[in-house]
């Protein structure tokens, strides 16, 4: 028996080894679900099976999708009334709907892809949009948008092509256009006389308005957040110098660059105009409804313009938006980013899921959710009706959906398609936290913290 | 002959039965464990990241994290470090706490109950969330020290105090090992306490010389358990640090490092590699724990 048994064991390991050592077989050649994924990748790369896409043409057949998104309970029951609203004018299709979390979701999709079982469509942001490709996790809706079975009208160019990578259409916009705003404390800043922030303001308007608000202030309360470990103003910051965090291989940006920008920071820091480290550390992780400006600490902080109206529903004080500063004498360019919807590569329903997408960026209802949720929805046409509808007294305006608009029509101008995110940049952008925390906790300086990063940074990239 | 050929069958036939209601806890381990475990072991010597076209890089990924990797030596330094205060700190609780409810309490079983409570849910996400709140700069533990003139800033949000709470945190959850170690004293005689109080030894005299060496061979197994569960610790870290290791990398602990290289950089080969260290370090700490407490494990059956 004992014999048996470690027959048994050393069959299985020999097993176990053989069929990880497997990776050069086709992947065809196994029925396994995990086998699949990758051949289902390939079918997205590769552009001949892609470009013989057939549009669904409704029918009786039953059909059944799986549909996955994060955010707050709110976005979740919109979710599941555009699921209902859908199934009764489809009433063959049954579409179950998964809540997630952002941080969450991206793990699930990478681990249910690998077993064949990952959501026919789900939710994915800019941020993911190469790491998803080279990981054959989604499909190139390039060949859809083609037939027209995923209609742009409405939609413009450079929304659609922010959700693109070297040419392929990896997602397709969903929610809001958005770009980043500063949010304010408007109130507080009233009540000291210190001068409000308009849009086209530069960096000394900011510094000027911080330093006049900092004396100010109670003890415990700041003028801005310690937004130097912010990956978003850190972004918006380069962008407006000619740069980048990443190029589509790496970082787009100098070790000078990084070392002004945490100088700055850290003589904020010891101005008093920002937090000191210890508070601000607290707070990373947190979501902005509970920042520390959302919570009354300071009065200042970054965040997509987007969420104004949420952002006036939950807090005690009034909450100003304006456009983030401009870099003197820098370029005037603020790019735009979206989440967006991709349909996975191992849906057996591609065409269905495609004719349900395309439903959600036509459906007039859908449009008016994430106009009353963000101020702003992805398609156009309804953007311009729903303004026109204001304007005439059709439709009541939502609190804040003023300034989104005039922070919209501001930067229309000036907006540039996202920069690349090659694989390894959310990590990077985690580094930029943990560089900021050295300098501010005194554990590095200035220029072992850049370097640190760089080093990191390296190494996440070469991974 | 023929009795013995039966009575050789019936023995057969009992383990057979044996065999056939272990099968299920076999390949559970078979698929949930070994197999992992033996594909890890693979993956550590390829780039995987999460997509079939990988390569087998040989040692690559254990010569990158030794010589390359800073993150990967500060996860060390910060497990070490929470290993070395929470382990002992834990035991010395513990048993501190056996020994007094060992003395016939009334009501020592609610005590029992009490005290084991935490440990049921000492490392879950809600109880880590709730540590975010009690050492925070508002948090409970700053307003009690701020009623006696003592100000303090945030403990989670400050590198210098940050590892201390989680080590707290590990502290707090004595409870199981503290059920162990009361199962042990329980084993112990009276009257070797009876004997060694009628020749005059004290309480302490009698702790040293009665209680801890008969306690040694549970001791050693809590203490391997410990040691385990130090070096594995996550969530704590994880949630405190809101997923980042911070601040200033304070709270980088073996296993968040471990697990940003396999679900944020996506670097699963890597990471990988990674965990087989760590199998190595553990396994290699508790040979040593056996080999050094072998001179001070009495064992009774040995006796």
């Amino acid at each position: 028996m004992k014999k048996f048994i470690t027959l048994l064991l050393a069959a299985v390991m020999l097993l176990s080894m053989a069929a990880c050592g497997n990776q050069a077989a086709p992947a065809a050649a196994s029925s396994s679900p995990a086998a699949e994924a990758p051949a289902a990748a390939e079918k997205a790369e590769g552009t001949t099976a892609a470009a013989a896409f057939e549009p669904y043409v409704p029918n009786d057949e039953p059909v059944t999708l799986r549909f996955t998104g994060w955010g707050s309970a709110t976005r979740h029951e919109q979710r599941q009334a555009w699921i209902d609203l859908f199934m009764q004018e489809y009433p063959n299709f049954t579409i179950e709907y998964e809540a997630e979390t952002e941080d969450s979701m991206i793990e699930k999709i990478l681990i249910q892809t690998q077993a064949g079982s990952a959501p026919d469509i789900y939710q994915n942001t800019s941020y993911h949009l190469d790491d998803f490709w080279e990981k054959g996790l989604c499909v190139d809706l390039g060949p859809m948008i083609e037939s027209g079975a995923l209609s742009t009208e409405g939609y413009e160019d450079l929304l659609v092509i922010g959700q693109a990578t070297d040419g392929t259409q990896i997602q397709w916009p969903t929610q809001a256009a958005t770009v980043s705003g500063i949010y304010f404390n408007q109130s507080k800043l009233n009540e000291l006389g210190v001068e409000l922030p308009e849009n086209g303001w530069t960096w000394s308007d900011f510094e000027n308005i911080i330093r006049a608000a900092a004396p100010k202030l109670e003890p415990g309360v700041w003028a801005c957040q310690d937004e130097g470990g912010t990956y978003r103003f850190f972004e918006t910051w380069l962008i407006q110098r000619g740069k980048s965090f990443c190029s589509p291989t790496g970082l787009n940006f100098t070790k000078e660059d990084l070392a002004e920008w945490l100088t700055m920071w850290q003589n904020y820091r010891e101005e008093g105009l920002v937090p000191p480290a210890d508070v601000t550390s607290e707070y990373v992780g947190k979501s902005w409804q509970e920042s520390l400006t959302m919570v009354g600490k300071a009065l200042m902080f970054i965040q997509s313009y987007g969420v104004l109206i949420t952002a006036r529903k939950n807090a005690d004080f009034e909450v100003g938006l304006v456009c983030p500063p401009w870099v003197e004498g820098g370029e005037k360019a603020t790019p735009v980013i979206s989440a967006g919807y991709c349909i996975s590569s191992v849906s057996k329903h591609t065409p269905e899921a495609v004719f349900f997408l395309n439903w959600l960026n036509q459906h007039e209802q859908v449009q008016l959710d994430h106009f009353d949720f963000y101020g702003v929805c992805t398609n156009q046409k309804y953007n311009d009706k729903f303004k026109s509808d204001i304007e005439s007294g059709a439709m009541e305006m939502m609190d804040g959906c003023m300034e989104i608009m005039a922070v919209q029509e501001y930067l229309a101008p000036y907006n540039v398609p996202y920069p690349p995110n090659p694989s390894g940049s959310t990590n990077a952008q985690e580094l930029l936290i943990a560089a900021n925390e050295m300098v501010a906790f005194n554990q590095m300086t200035v220029e072992e913290a850049v370097d640190d990063f760089f080093e990191q940074a390296s190494h996440v990239f070469a991974g | 002959m023929k009795k013995k050929k039966t009575k050789n069958r019936n023995a057969w036939e009992e383990a057979r039965a044996g065999y056939l209601f272990l099968i299920p806890w076999m390949l559970g381990t078979l698929v949930f464990v070994i197999i992992p475990i033996i594909v890890s072991l693979y993956l550590s010597f390829t780039d995987y990241a999460f997509t079939n076209n990988f390569h087998w890089v040989g040692l690559k990924n254990y010569i990158t994290l030794i010589t390359q990797d800073k993150a990967f030596f500060k996860s060390l330094e910060v497990t070490f470090k929470y290993v070395f205060f929470a382990v002992p700190g834990t035991l010395i609780f513990a048993l501190l706490l056996a020994v007094l409810l060992n003395k016939g309490i009334k009501g020592l079983g609610v005590f029992r109950a009490i005290y084991y409570l935490p440990s049921l849910i000492g490392g879950s996400v809600a109880i880590s969330m709730l540590w975010r709140q009690v050492f925070g700069a508002e948090g409970i533990i700053n307003q009690m020290l701020a009623r006696f003139g003592i100000f303090m800033p945030s403990w989670i949000g400050d590198p210098r105090y940050s590892l201390f709470t989680i080590i707290i945190l590990h502290i707090w959850q004595f409870g199981a090992p503290m059920i162990i170690f009361l199962a042990g004293l329980k084993n112990i005689p009276a009257e070797l306490y009876e004997a060694a109080s009628i020749d005059g030894a004290g309480k302490v005299k009698q702790f040293f010389k009665i209680t801890l060496p008969l306690l040694s061979p549970t001791i050693l197994f809590n203490f391997i358990q410990q040691l385990i569960n130090g070096f594995k610790a996550f969530t704590p870290a994880y949630i405190v640090s809101g997923g980042t290791g911070g601040p200033a990398r304070s709270l980088l602990f073996y296993t968040l490092s471990l697990y940003k290289n396999a679900f944020s950089n996506f670097q699963m080969g890597y990471a990988s590699a990674q965990a087989w260290i760590l199998m190595i370090i553990v396994g290699f700490f508790t040979l040593l724990s056996f080999a050094l407490t072998k001179r001070f494990v009495f064992y009774e059956s040995k006796r």
